[in-house]
């Protein structure tokens, strides 16, 4: 190591003093430009997330659904078919009272169904089902496999999964189910309203981005090392 | 003790590395600008995005590299500030690469690498 002294007097040279400039400019550079990539980052995320909020509607989700429609919230409007309804043995309402969920076939405007979870209710409650048109929206969840051993017993079902039901019912459903969380109009018939399983999962991480941000802080901080090594080796060489 | 074979090793190896990574990314985002969709929102594969990434790490080990090189040479300023930036241009690293090596190989005997 030099000592300190000849750093002194060589850090004072023209040409250390242009480095020096040209170091923080490069700094603040590098800051501003990390910046804006971790801004970037954030409204990313930020747009994303509210792209994903957004109610759609479940005619315009594509069949078959992919893993990120699951945890959406979706719009439906149609009407339940009455004889289409069976029971979800030994579920919590949103107060953790054990109880039964009830499921239906929502029959669309558009001809397509889909299973429809309208609630909890305390076991053996009667349910009828809404006769008149309908719009609901939930939250879309895939078909559940787990349970799968334990076989259906007493009418109820143990498990919601579409082609299961679809089969139970004979009809042709869409894929996954719906979490009801409102009905419009609001009839006699809405039972508790239950949480979904799968809320909507955090969206695709603006991976590049987020690391351009560090990487640009980073290379910032390298100049300095590059900019004092300089100064070192200079400075030895001098005496 | 003479160091520079070793930092030109590791500089032809960084070069290199780098260099392949940033010609194959350039290449697929022409291509992916050009032919896909990838202005939009969304429309870039992931393995895409972590080949910058990578590419990003990779310059960071480049710019050890080189700027441990330029200073075993006593490179000025300017010549070392190219040599860096070498690693940012498509295909730049692979000429920086020959012409170091040329350079180092034109050195008085001392320096050069022994057989």
């Amino acid at each position: 190591m030099p000592r300190s002294s000849e750093l002194w007097s060589r850090a004072r040279t023209l040409t250390a003093i242009l480095a020096l400039a040209s170091l923080i400019f490069i700094c603040v550079l590098f800051f501003f430009l990390g910046k804006w990539q971790w801004d970037r980052t954030q409204d990313i995320l930020d747009a994303k997330r509210a792209a994903s909020t957004a109610a759609v509607s479940i005619t315009d989700i594509v069949q078959p659904m992919k893993s990120e429609d699951y945890g959406r919230t979706v719009t439906a409007m149609g009407a339940f078919s009455s004889p289409d309804q069976v029971r979800v043995g030994s579920r919590l309402s949103s107060q953790s009272a054990a109880g039964e969920w009830i499921v239906s076939s929502l029959v669309l405007d558009t001809g397509q169904s889909i299973a429809v979870v309208r609630g909890w209710v305390p076991e053996g409650a009667v349910f009828a089902t809404p006769e008149q048109q309908v719009s609901i929206k939930g939250v879309l969840q895939p078909s559940e496999s787990f349970y799968d051993f334990a076989g259906d017993q007493k009418g109820k079902i143990v498990v919601i999964d579409s082609q299961k039901l679809s089969e139970l019912w004979n009809v042709e459903l869409l894929d996954g189910f719906i979490v009801m969380q409102d009905q419009e109009p609001v009839t006699a018939n809405v039972p508790e309203g239950v949480p979904p399983t799968i809320s909507t999962g955090d969206v695709a991480f603006p991976l590049q981005n987020f690391f351009y941000a560090i990487q640009w802080w980073i290379f910032a901080l390298f100049a300095v090392a590059v900019y004092v090594r300089w100064l070192v080796v200079g400075s030895k060489l001098r005496t | 003790m003479n160091k520079i074979p070793t930092a030109l090793l590791a500089f032809r190896i960084m070069a290199w590395v780098t260099g392949v990574v940033l010609a194959v990314a350039s290449v697929w985002a022409l291509y992916g600008y050009v032919l896909l969709n990838y202005g939009t929102q969304g429309g870039k594969p992931l393995l895409y995005s972590i080949l910058w990434v990578a590419h990003g790490w990779l310059y960071f080990a480049y710019l050890i590299a080189a700027v441990n090189l330029a200073f075993l040479l006593r490179f000025p300023i300017f010549r070392t500030l190219a040599l860096l930036l070498a690693g940012t241009i498509p295909f730049a690293s692979f000429y920086a690469d020959f012409v170091m090596h040329r350079y180092v190989g034109s050195l008085p005997v001392k320096r050069a690498p022994t057989q």
